[in-house]
């Protein structure tokens, strides 16, 4: 356990110092992609991995974060910060209502329904403006943010934010918090019958989840500085945050970090090489780690240690 | 003043009548058995009882106060929980933690205040030697009383009991009885459902008979047992002598 904390705090301090190395913008834009996708993984790992509810929507709490961002910057005046704050709070507010109907769904039909949630709200943000005849969320065409930062300025806010949100996944994994959404995840029922409120405690861990997506997807859409529906609610960033969430390992804290940094990696070296058979790699890969290691390469770490 | 107190409760499932205006009050420190034949509607009865199933008619109440309407977390925290004749421990979690997790919940407690009450509650029903092995890799012996364990680590005073004995070998059989003759003493309400009727007349002080959703009988178990219409319907033989 010990390892785990002093080996995590000896990568956030290098990845903190690596700037100063002087390194081109390459590096940056990468290990930036490779925080984004570390927050957003472990993020979604942090309702479906630990309570068992598989979350095919998260990619709506991404896309109204960007949303929330992009136009109270530039149509309110608001500054980043408190911005991506805001769409946090928007997108948490969202998912309260969202979850209080979605999360008495079981299975199948919680992916569904959140599935659906993801789309609707893809479609609403396309087709308002032709709708209702007013120029708001700018349809298709997207909305393009000011450009005012230089890479370094993305690197260190996705890596504080990043490294916030698996600190966060850690503490609540060792607490009353996580142990409950552990039961809940195991015997739903059992967890009724010790006296969890399973209701209370799924609907909060979703909330807390779509702020944390939220914030993630508001810096994101300063970074790229133009987004559009068809691009941020892409149904595509969700079966990445469950791919990499899986790979890693989904229900630890840090099986979607080294699924993250992995998957990422290899997607820039061998997917921009070898577009097509990337993929085909990818779905074989993940056929293997589901069939062979249903606890990702995080359980063929700790298997390891017990053959020892 | 009863305890828990059922009022013509009645539950449908489509056109089935699992209970039929069953009514019946148990007393503090009383140790009550609920038998009948398969199907009769026992397990929905404690089913109904902690709220996972929700009355169709007729009423539940606990020391005085109808409960019908709450969850089973909240029904948990009131005073009443049930062990499940199919055990479903929270698998990938030590027995201690299992323990721990209904201390924290049923009685609010936090993770540090729980684990010394885990020990204890562990203890009494002889299953520290497995506190640290994984729920799944336990004896079923073992797991049924891991489900007894969380039960009395919610902190609930009326404790349902749904085939916990079943499938014990003499030995472990003696010793569940003597568990549940110990809760008495501890002041707690006991109901158990059970088809191991040495164990019934060994702790039972009065003993309730449903078939097909119906009461049936009601009375001392020496009485019950001898009841023409309970033989007819569930004992098919005399089990105690005339």
């Amino acid at each position: 356990m010990r390892i785990k904390l002093l080996l995590g705090l000896a990568v956030f301090i290098a990845l903190l110092l690596f700037p100063l190395a002087g390194a081109e913008g390459y590096y940056y834009r990468t290990l930036s992609t490779i925080f984004l996708w570390v927050g957003l993984a472990s993020a979604w790992n942090l309702t479906s991995g630990f309570t068992g509810y598989i979350d095919f929507g998260a990619v709506g709490y991404f896309g109204v974060g960007n949303y929330a961002t992009a136009l109270l910057m530039t149509r309110a005046g608001i500054p980043f910060f408190p911005s991506i704050m805001i769409g946090g709070i928007l997108s948490g507010l969202l998912a309260l209502f969202i979850g209080r109907y979605t999360m008495k769904l079981r299975g199948a039909y919680f992916g569904i329904a959140t599935l659906a949630f993801a789309e609707a709200a893809k479609q609403i943000i396309l087709e308002f403006d032709r709708t209702f005849n007013v120029r708001f969320f700018e349809g298709s065409q997207g909305i393009t943010l000011p450009i005012a930062h230089d890479e370094t300025f993305f690197y260190y806010t996705f890596l504080i934010v990043a490294s916030l949100v698996v600190v966060l996944v850690f503490t609540l994994d060792r607490n009353k918090f996580g142990y409950a959404l552990k039961a809940i995840k195991e015997a739903e029922d059992s967890a009724e019958l010790a006296g969890i409120d399973t209701r209370r405690y799924k609907v909060s861990v979703y909330a807390l989840t779509a702020v944390l997506i939220g914030v993630l997807g508001g810096i994101n859409a300063y970074w790229l500085t133009y987004i559009s529906p068809l691009d941020v609610f892409n149904v595509i960033h969700t079966i990445n945050m469950i791919i990499m969430a899986l790979f890693g390992g989904s229900g630890t804290v840090f099986g979607p970090v080294i699924g993250a940094f992995v998957l990422t990696i290899a997607n820039e070296v061998i997917g921009s090489r070898l577009l097509y058979t990337w993929l085909l790699m990818l779905g074989m890969i993940l056929l293997v780690v589901v069939v062979f290691l249903p606890r990702g390469m995080i359980g063929l770490i700790s298997l390891k240690r017990l053959k020892r | 003043m009863s305890v828990l107190a059922l009022r013509d409760l009645t539950k449908t499932f489509g056109a089935l009548k699992a209970l039929r205006h069953v009514s019946f009050e148990v007393g503090e420190g009383e140790v009550l058995g609920v038998i009948g034949p398969n199907g009769a509607g026992k397990t929905t009865l404690f089913n109904v009882i902690v709220g996972i199933y929700r009355p169709d008619g007729g009423d539940v109440s606990y020391r005085g106060k109808s409960i019908r309407n709450l969850l089973p977390h909240e029904i948990c925290r009131r005073g009443i929980t049930k062990t499940s004749q199919i055990v479903h421990p929270f698998l990938t979690m030590s027995v201690k933690e299992n323990v721990m997790v209904a201390l924290m919940f049923g009685r609010n407690l936090t993770l540090k205040e729980s684990e010394p009450r885990a020990e204890e509650i562990m203890e009494f029903l002889n299953i520290r030697d497995v506190k640290d092995m994984p729920s799944t890799s336990i004896s079923l012996q073992k797991r049924r009383r891991l489900e007894l364990a969380r039960a009395l680590g919610t902190g609930a005073d009326v404790i349902l009991m749904d085939e916990n004995l079943a499938g014990l070998n003499p030995k472990e059989l003696e010793e569940g009885m003597g568990i549940i003759r110990e809760l008495k003493k501890q002041g707690k309400v006991v109901i158990i459902v059970e088809h191991i009727m040495q164990a019934i007349m060994g702790v039972c002080e009065r003993l309730i008979v449903l078939s097909y959703g119906e009461k049936i009988a009601e009375g001392i178990p020496m009485d019950v047992c001898r009841d023409e219409r309970v033989i007819r319907a569930y004992l098919g033989e005399r089990v105690c002598s005339p």
